[in-house]
């Protein structure tokens, strides 16, 4: 009884450990995107419901080490565009104020989905 | 280490791997769309110009796109014409997303132009070009590289070796006040066509760019003439009473369509150029004018009052069936529909103010492109990316470029007389 209740204890220790990991890294998020959104210029053939996903790796000063695109929007224009927009953001500083453990697990490899929603049909 | 345990010890590495690791994706919706900037360093080897060097003429062929902000070579720290001499770092600071170098030699031909594109953010080259051409063929040599640059980076054919016709009206009476004037569409080269001293207006290119319909007043009341671009020659082809008016051409070159009230008031009617035999399209009482063809030649669209106030309404030429395309504003006008069918630009009034907007066909979503008053006659680039029209500058008629983007305006250079009704010709076949 007692060993069940432990480990019903270490459970939920555990769980809220991990919500408040999961809180710190949602915390920044907004600057990555804002950053990224600021530096991305996009190619005249570029409309709304093209998409392109970007794996990106990070160090613990915030600097993007790698860049490369895992799901291309079939228009290499509008990839290229994407790509250069990580490169110019180039390092986003506020990610050396994170958590290490954080970091390790939410911010070393990421993905970025550029979904425009402010270009012409 | 025995195999089993080194087994062990892996299965262990990736349950870590995949527990410490977990995957966030952060969406990114919007941007800031800015002219790209872009340094066409200054060719090595020889010099070649026709009033201004080959990088000169780039620079000023990607800034009228709208799409690109060329630096000054003033600017630029080094002028590299080989990879080995671009220091990356240096156009970081700079600012330049890309960077054009080369070198220009002289062969039998004349010039040979080698040219490299990189991408600075991403330190890789897209592509390295050779262009040839005579000496008398500088601009050329240059639109092509422009052709070239532009494409690779945006994915969208150029249209910088493209031409363009206009109507000067030099102001003073005589027999050359209207001339009809075919140039570079960066302005330059401009050669005069045919001159009269009545008024010339609605210059059409055929799309094989053999000949130029346009309505001329030579005979004293408006009629449409056909000009042979190859021989020179001029037919007339129409003469009816009242108005003769904005001739243009099927896709297939065959046909013309045109306005005509000789039968009472303004009509749309073909013409077979071979056969000469005139189709009418409309019948409506109310004034249907301004026809334009759809890619596929079986519409035509064109503005009618039929419905209270100036709209724009597509016709199928096989069926009659007429259907309304703008509703937006008490004023829609002179439509012309893009290459790809998708979309139309036309002139519309807002709030007492005439501009250039942009309409997409299918949803009815409409954008204005141009602010300044004025502005009248969109021609749309073949590459459906851009426009030109006609606007007032220091009181004088010039023309201007826009994306269809709405970004950056551009003023071509002024003439001397006032410049009007522009055509953009259709990409060299």
């Amino acid at each position: 009884m007692l060993e069940e209740l432990e480990k019903a204890l270490k459970e939920e220790e555990r769980a809220a450990a991990e919500a408040q990991m999961e809180e710190e890294a949602l915390s920044y998020m907004e600057l990555v995107q804002q950053k990224v959104q600021n530096n991305w210029n996009r190619p005249p053939s570029a409309r709304s419901g093209m998409q392109c996903e970007l794996l990106i790796q990070l160090v613990p000063t915030g600097r993007v080490v790698g860049v490369s695109v895992v799901k291309s929007s079939g228009n290499a224009a509008f990839d290229r565009s994407a790509e250069q927009a990580v490169r110019k953001a180039e390092v986003f500083p506020e990610l050396k104020e994170m958590s290490p453990d954080v970091f390790e697990k939410y911010y070393r490899q990421m993905k970025l989905l550029f979904n425009p929603q402010d270009m012409r049909q | 280490m025995t195999l089993l345990k080194k087994i062990g010890l892996i299965v262990v590495c990736v349950f870590f791997a995949s527990a410490a690791q977990a995957q966030i994706t952060i969406e990114i919706t919007q941007g800031v769309d800015e002219p790209t900037p872009i340094a066409v360093v200054p060719f090595g080897g020889v010099h070649a110009s026709d009033g201004a060097a080959i990088h000169e003429i780039m620079a000023n062929d990607l800034r009228m796109s709208g799409f690109f902000r060329p630096i000054a070579p003033a600017d630029m720290l080094s002028h590299p014409s080989r990879q080995e001499d671009i220091y990356y770092r240096d156009w970081r600071l700079l600012g330049a997303t890309y960077i054009v170098i080369g070198n220009i030699s002289r062969d039998e031909q004349g010039f040979a132009l080698e040219y490299e594109l990189y991408d600075v953010v991403s330190q890789q080259r897209l592509f390295r070009k050779i262009t040839r051409g005579g000496t008398q063929a500088v601009r050329d040599i240059a639109h092509a590289a422009s052709d070239q640059v532009y494409e690779a980076i945006t994915n969208i054919r150029g249209i910088f070796s493209t031409k363009m016709l206009y109507v000067e009206d030099m102001g003073v009476d005589g027999p050359s006040r209207y001339r009809l004037v075919k140039a570079d569409i960066d302005g330059a080269r401009d050669q005069v066509l045919f001159s009269s001293s009545q008024p010339l207006l609605s210059p059409a290119w055929s799309s094989d760019m053999r000949q130029v319909a346009y309505v001329s007043f030579e005979t004293s009341r408006p009629a449409i003439f056909r000009h042979d671009l190859v021989t020179g020659t001029r037919e007339q082809l129409t003469n009816f009473r009242g108005l003769n008016g904005a001739p243009a051409w099927s896709p297939d070159d065959r046909k013309l369509a045109f306005v005509l009230s000789k039968d009472g008031n303004p009509e749309l009617y073909t013409l077979d150029i071979a056969t000469k035999k005139l189709t009418r399209v409309t019948n409506h009482f109310a004034i249907d004018t301004e026809p334009n063809w759809t890619p596929d030649g079986k519409s035509l669209i064109f503005t009618s009052n039929r419905g209270g106030s100036p709209q724009i309404y597509q016709i199928g030429l096989a069926s009659g069936r007429v259907e309304r395309l703008t509703f937006d504003g008490d004023y829609n006008a002179r439509g012309r529909v893009s290459p790809d069918g998708k979309s139309i630009v036309m002139v519309h009034r807002e709030n007492g103010v005439f501009h250039i907007a942009w309409q997409d066909i299918a949803s009815g979503d409409m954008r204005i492109l141009t602010e300044t008053w004025l502005d009248e006659s969109p021609t749309i680039a073949p590459n459906g990316a851009m426009l030109l029209y006609a606007t007032q500058y220091n009181n004088q008629g010039v023309l201007a470029a826009v994306s269809m983007d709405a970004g950056l305006k551009f003023r071509l250079p002024s003439k001397l007389g006032d410049v009007r009704e522009p055509a953009w010709s259709p990409f060299p076949k």
